[in-house]
């Protein structure tokens, strides 16, 4: 098969989309005959095509996991589709509509903002060896390989590779994490989904369009206390967490510094 | 609001290449820029010498931003350790600017950095050196946005207010 007519298939996204296809394996296999016959342009535009294909079939592969109800799985899916849209927009800029990409882009924003995820795992970690992942050169001030991070070469993207941590000084946790796979799980608790599965009832295909607006405020502590009873007796009272997420208060938003988060989400569906 | 926190600071060149053990070129390299970029030492009390995750990129990026100007890192290339902290906010290692052109310079290519990379949050410190021995620390910590203005604003505050003690800094202009 050639890239162009795979191209065209892709472009079809999303109609049809029940009879969707996978081309990863033409993709490879074309892929590897660009770089056999020394082709760069047409090898990074076949990465740029094969980042297009598993964005378009990750995206239908969320609605069986939605389907299913396994909604962390889902939640790491929502952030690989978000990489892989970061890296493969700043390659080459789609226009509105094509291949479904805006949309895929909109649609995965809106149901990250809506889950009930508050608190993630941060680690910090010591570097030792970072490689180049083209030529697998040591990265060092002085020593730069050629290859800049994020650009294609040959159909590969640049990125580094750590072959050596050191120490581990600390985790944190945080709200707007950088790995957002990273969710504290509490034992024996479980987050509330409603938000998402009530959002999903609402919808006829996954191509629907839907907006979210969030008004998300931190209430500090001393303003929570006030407004309610003395702070031993709440906390006492207080069983399920006032921020919605579904945990228990003492394993959610009690532990912040900051205060209680407090969330208002505003809906808008077009059917 | 000012996202800039300014004071005085201990920080210097030759201590840093002292603690750094420098090779001798590396040393005359350092010795000689007017932008250095130099580790962390005691982070959470790890006794690790390291630089912000990314610090090699903005590296290249300042070489490639300011190519008359003369740039270092203050770290043997088989001792340079990154310390990652995996945060939606982008930390860019200690800077010493030694001159206030380069600083000009500097401010500028790092919003322009920040902006490229797509972070919307920033955290820096910058250590402008008087002539007495002492220096300022400028410490950024606030919108990508805002990076060039506030510490353009900043930098003629100090002028104003440490006056002689900035005048090399202030005459290299």
């Amino acid at each position: 098969m050639k890239i162009d007519k795979i191209v065209d298939e892709l472009r079809k996204f999303p109609t049809n989309y029940s009879n969707w296809q996978d081309y990863s394996q033409e993709l490879k296999l074309l892929k590897k005959n660009a770089v056999d016959s020394n082709d760069e342009i047409l090898a990074n535009w076949v990465w740029v095509v094969e980042q297009i294909n598993k964005i378009q079939n990750e995206f239908l592969s969320l609605f069986n996991l939605f389907k299913i109800k396994d909604f962390h799985e889902s939640w790491c899916l929502l952030e690989r589709i978000e990489l892989k849209l970061k890296n493969v927009m700043k390659l080459y800029e789609f226009e509105k509509d094509e291949f479904g990409i805006r949309q895929i882009e909109k649609v995965v924003s809106n149901f990250q903002d809506i889950f009930p995820y508050r608190l993630f795992i941060s680690t910090e970690l010591y570097y030792k060896e970072i490689n180049c992942s083209i030529c697998d050169a040591k990265i060092s001030p002085r020593n730069f390989c050629g290859h800049t991070k994020g650009e294609l070469y040959m159909g590969e993207i640049a990125h580094h590779i750590v072959n050596e941590v050191g120490e581990f000084p600390g985790i944190a946790m945080v709200d707007d994490p950088v790995h957002k796979y990273a969710v504290g799980f509490p034992q024996g608790e479980d987050y509330d989904y409603s938000l998402v599965e009530k959002t999903l009832d609402k919808l006829s295909s996954p191509f629907d369009d839907w907006e979210v607006k969030i008004e998300r405020k931190i209430i500090p502590w001393k303003i929570f206390y006030s407004k309610r009873k003395r702070k031993r007796q709440l906390n006492d009272e207080i069983v399920k967490c006032p921020c919605k997420s579904g945990l228990r208060f003492e394993t959610c938003c009690k532990i912040r510094s900051d205060g209680i988060v407090s969330i208002t989400y505003k809906f808008k569906f077009s059917k | 609001m000012s996202y800039i926190n300014v004071k005085e600071s201990k920080i210097n060149k030759l201590e840093y290449i002292a603690k750094t053990k420098l090779n001798a070129s590396i040393e005359d390299e350092i010795r000689n820029s007017e932008i250095t970029i130099i580790p962390m030492t005691n982070y959470r009390e790890v006794k690790q010498m390291a630089f912000h995750h990314g610090t090699t990129d903005f590296l290249r990026f300042l070489q490639q931003e300011l190519p008359t100007s003369k740039i270092g890192i203050c770290v043997n290339d088989e001792d340079y350790v990154e310390l990652s902290l995996n945060s939606i906010k982008t930390r860019i290692s200690t800077i010493i600017v030694d001159n206030l052109t380069s600083f000009k310079s500097l401010v500028i290519k790092i919003a322009k950095y920040i902006i490229s990379l797509g972070y919307k949050n920033v955290e820096s410190t910058i250590i402008v050196p008087t002539n007495k021995g002492s220096a300022f620390e400028l410490g950024y910590n606030g919108p990508a946005g805002l990076y060039e203005k506030h510490h353009a604003e900043a930098i003629n505050d100090l002028i104003k207010k440490a006056g002689t003690l900035l005048e090399d800094f202030n005459n290299e202009d």
